[in-house]
């Protein structure tokens, strides 16, 4: 009798510690990762320092395509999902495959957002949340004198290392989302926007973006205050929501990610959701919440994987970890349940 | 050392138009000055449905071979492509039809088969393509589009190809495909992130040469116009076909004759006796069909008759592998038919010498009156490259050696010392003669003499040592020079892979050379003996199991030679012999 097929979707840090422990667990199954990204699993704080560094997008692998060999993984890069269809067990990909599975592990992380005030000019905005943006953006940089960083959020934050350094004159408009996921009261925030400004970044507070619109290759950002910038780039720093379109209409639950249980498992059988798409039940707090984060993700993709192989383990809410922006080390306990656990 | 060293695939299925857009690409890769080689693979049936594959080698140096890894493959049908995903290299892409007419399933997608640090890139070519042309017909110009825009090679470079390929055309057909092309392109410029280490980019423009793109029956249908061949007969035959195809088309307005005959034993009746007028004449075909001509060779070998015979050589024995190259009618070319009857064999090396060499043929046959073999194969035969041809000789045209007056009864196989017999044509008055079979004494009646058949044999060997000494170009030696570890001897196709492995091994400091030989008969043995004594060992590396050109130099030299014999359907690669000359230089050390 063949083995069981299990089904990865999301190649970030829940997915791949997945795929590790199922291996460990179960060394004759199948374990098939599928990737919306066309390159390898990279940490997103690095991302902004590769638009400084002469790297190449694949050196910045968290692992090489012999851990995946080693593994005996099957690795389906830059092929999306377009749907689930969890009574047949099946998952349809972009361009008309269907795979089975016997068990799905769900670890399709997070995604950039834009906030609804926004939304009418995305094409505008330029997005940095993967590897696919930072290579787009690195290859926009010789040409960019003018940044627009909307919001501004850590990952804004991160890319000022590049910006700044590189003598682009950086505008940072800031909106209920600046800073996310750091939690702080209105005198810290204020330190912050100061500390940015003596770096040489323009800080716009207090004010809210109504339109952004294209004149030639310039882009020109207008705000309620009267305040307008013109930019080359203008950057959606807004936070981050779990990427869950494929899963629209397919009858698993759902809220702002795959709601799961404390065992990680999903509303439909043979699913498991790990990672920032989990919105998972926390017994501590009787609530759902999203978690962000590196040791987040790597804690409940094991979790989810032994959980698929048989066991009955429970996750726990995350440490809050703490980040340092402008000499100032900050608790991060997360927006609305997000935490972040890396330090700057 | 290369800038640019790149192979790209395009698998399909007959029909699919995929040999079409390698063609396409090596003239436009050609027309932008790079060296490009392409060799299609596709089925021995005629029918609707079968894997093709077109193999295109690009350089930004000349090449010779084949790559065995791909850098780049283009998938028009993925059950097909699945097969291919073994020879791509680690870092290679994948090129794919991201929207298929109905959904497939994980078996038969090409997308589940990469390997880890692989990349996939997927272009919606048949939806481009209906959207483009309103059909489907054009997914393969869709596919050529994608490729020109992935890896950012010139589009208008491309479209001006196109315009040529199908400007002619009725109707809008060039507009057509440069919309499917340029919806490819835009698709890929548009929607798709490059992040593979793909690159044809060079540091300095190239040079733009005036290449030809051609294959060897191409060039040896040239050479043959040009050396004055004005009648062909023959037989249809894979992959020899296409040389009777050019020439039905241009010999006629030249004043020439092309038969397509019963069979070949048919033609080859008909070239020896268009011959022995004196009319230049030749027949191609494969390995089956010189089996059948084996009684005429002989027969031309005793009367003395130049004809030039090609044998396109392909997998054997019998009606074997018709669509897949292999170099193993050696020995049947230098040895077929009864009693001694030496023969002139040549095997040129590249679709140049395949043109050089077939005209050259013509020389020898007319000039030393003996049938001439020269030995191409599949590869060969069909293999594109951007070829740059040399100017003929002229005074080459004409090389019979006609009797002088007053030479009227004497006879037609009068011995000389350089074991050339002056041949008047028939009917020229004075000059009569009979022809037959038979061994004939110099006064041309049959004679059974001991002494006769002593004389006639040693006159029909002679006058090849004369071509040998006269008109038989020495050996060219590549590589390292003096003494070294390793000598490689090939011949025919494989000489391409074995100067460039040479050339590579060179590079790694490796001490390696390698010899070059066309003409295969006669040998210029001393040549070869020095060159042997040069190596402390020898390789000869062949598309045959037997390993026969070894063979052929065992009979010669007297020093071991390691064969490196692949049967293996497709042509060898320079990676194949490197391979092979470093474990023997290292066994050396």
């Amino acid at each position: 009798m063949a083995g069981n097929h299990y089904v990865i979707i999301g190649n970030g840090a829940a997915g791949n510690k997945a795929a590790e422990t199922l291996r460990k667990g179960d060394p004759e199954g199948r374990i098939t990762v599928i990737s919306a990204e066309p390159v390898h699993f990279i940490h997103r704080h690095r991302l902004a320092g590769f638009l400084a560094e002469e790297a190449n997008i694949a050196d910045l692998a968290v692992h090489p395509p012999s851990w995946y060999e080693e593994l005996n993984l099957r690795l389906r890069l830059n092929q999306p999902v377009e749907r689930v269809d969890f009574e047949d067990k099946s998952i349809l990909l972009a361009h008309r495959e269907r795979i089975k599975y016997d068990k799905l592990l769900i670890c399709s992380g997070a995604k950039h957002r834009i906030p609804e005030y926004l939304s009418h000019f995305e094409k505008l905005l330029t997005k940095f949340s993967n590897g696919k943006h930072a290579i787009e953006l690195k290859s926009m940089m010789p040409g960019i004198k003018r940044v627009t960083i909307l919001g501004g959020d850590a990952i804004g934050l991160q890319l000022l290392n590049a910006f700044l350094p590189a003598g682009k004159d950086v505008t940072m408009i800031m909106d209920e989302y600046r800073f996310w996921p750091l939690e702080s009261d209105a005198g810290s925030m204020d330190r912050l926007a100061r500390a940015l400004e003596a770096k040489g970044v323009k800080v716009v507070r207090n004010d809210h973006v109504t339109e952004v619109e294209k004149r030639g290759e310039t882009k020109v950002v207008s705000t309620r205050g009267g305040v307008k910038v013109e930019s080359d780039v203008v950057l959606v720093c807004s936070g981050m929501v779990p990427c869950l379109d494929f899963l629209a209409d397919s009858g698993i639950d759902t809220q702002m990610g795959v709601l799961v249980d404390d065992k990680l498992r999903a509303s439909v059988e043979d699913v498991w959701a790990a990672g920032e798409c989990a919105q998972m039940y926390y017994e501590e707090i009787k609530d759902y919440r999203c978690q962000t984060g590196y040791q987040n993700a790597v804690r409940k993709g094991e979790k989810a994987a032994l959980n698929a192989l048989g066991a009955d383990e429970s996750a726990k809410l995350c440490e809050p970890g703490k980040l340092v922006v402008g000499g100032e080390e900050f608790i991060t306990y997360g927006w609305k349940g997000f935490t972040l656990d890396e330090t700057s | 050392m290369r800038q640019v060293d790149l192979t790209i695939e395009i698998c399909g299925s007959s029909g699919d138009g995929t040999l079409a857009v390698g063609e396409i690409l090596v003239n436009t890769l050609s027309d932008l000055g790079y060296r490009a080689l392409s060799f299609d693979v596709y089925p021995a049936e005629i029918r609707g449905f079968g894997k093709c594959v077109a193999h295109c080698r690009v350089s930004d140096k000349p090449v010779y071979s084949v790559g065995r890894s791909v850098d780049a493959l283009v998938s028009l049908n993925d059950p097909y492509s699945i097969e291919q995903l073994a020879t791509l290299k680690p870092g290679g892409v994948v090129l794919f039809d991201s929207w298929p007419l109905r959904e497939v399933s994980e078996e038969s997608c090409v997308a589940g088969r990469l390997g880890p640090g692989m990349y996939l890139y997927g272009v919606p070519f048949g939806e481009l393509s209906q959207r483009s042309t309103h059909g489907a017909r054009s997914r393969n110009l869709v596919a050529l589009g994608a490729i020109a825009g992935l890896f950012d090679i010139d589009a208008e470079a491309f479209e001006a190809g196109l315009d040529r390929k199908f400007g002619g055309k009725k109707g809008n057909v060039a507009q057509t495909v440069k919309a499917a092309f340029r919806a490819g392109h835009d698709y890929v410029k548009e929607k798709l992130l490059k992040v593979d280490p793909v690159s044809f980019a060079v540091k300095e423009e190239l040079e733009k040469k005036d290449f030809q793109i051609m294959n060897g029956n191409q060039a040896a249908a040239r050479g043959a116009i040009e050396a004055g061949c004005r009648f062909y007969a023959g037989y249809p035959i894979t992959p020899a076909t296409k040389i009777m195809e050019i020439l039905s088309a241009k010999l006629p307005p030249l004043g020439g004759r092309v038969v397509q005959a019963e069979d070949e034993i048919s033609a080859i009746g008909m070239v020896t006796g268009a011959a022995m007028m004196g009319t230049r004449a030749m027949t191609a075909t494969s390995g089956p069909g010189v089996c059948l001509m084996t009684e005429f060779i002989g027969y031309n070998v005793m009367t003395e008759n130049p004809v030039v015979i090609v044998d396109s050589q392909r997998g054997g024995p019998a009606t074997g592998l018709p669509t897949k190259t292999e170099q193993s009618d050696l020995l049947l070319a230098l040895f077929s038919g009864n009693g001694d009857a030496p023969r002139i064999v040549v095997a040129p090396t590249s679709v140049e010498e395949c043109h050089y060499w077939t005209s050259e043929a013509f020389y020898l046959a007319e000039k030393y009156q003996t049938p001439v073999i020269l030995l191409m194969d599949l590869f060969l035969s069909t293999c594109k490259t951007n070829a740059v041809l040399s100017e003929l000789d002229k005074a080459k045209l004409s090389a019979n050696k006609s009797p002088s007056p007053g030479e009227e009864g004497v006879g037609r196989f009068k011995v000389t010392e350089d074991g050339v017999s002056p041949r008047a044509l028939p009917g020229t008055p004075g000059f009569e003669w009979t022809v037959s079979g038979l061994e004939q004494n110099e006064l041309d009646s049959p004679s059974y003499y001991a002494n006769v058949h002593t004389e006639m044999t040693e006159k029909r060997a002679r006058k090849l040592m004369t071509a040998l000494q006269n008109d038989v170009p020495r050996p060219e030696r590549f590589g390292a020079k003096g003494k070294v570890k390793l000598g490689v001897m090939g011949w025919g196709s494989t000489m391409g892979a074995v100067i460039e492995a040479v050339e590579r091994a060179n590079e790694a400091g490796l001490s390696a050379a390698a010899l070059k030989q066309v003409v295969l008969n006669p040998l210029h043995v001393e040549d070869i003996e020095k060159f042997v004594d040069d190596c402390e060992k020898i390789l000869v590396p062949e598309l045959n199991y037997s390993g026969q050109f070894a063979r052929w130099l065992s009979m010669h030299v007297n020093k071991p030679i390691h064969g490196l014999n692949m049967v293996k359907c497709s042509p060898l690669t320079y990676l194949d012999v490197l391979e092979e000359i470093e474990r023997l230089i290292t066994e050396t050390s």
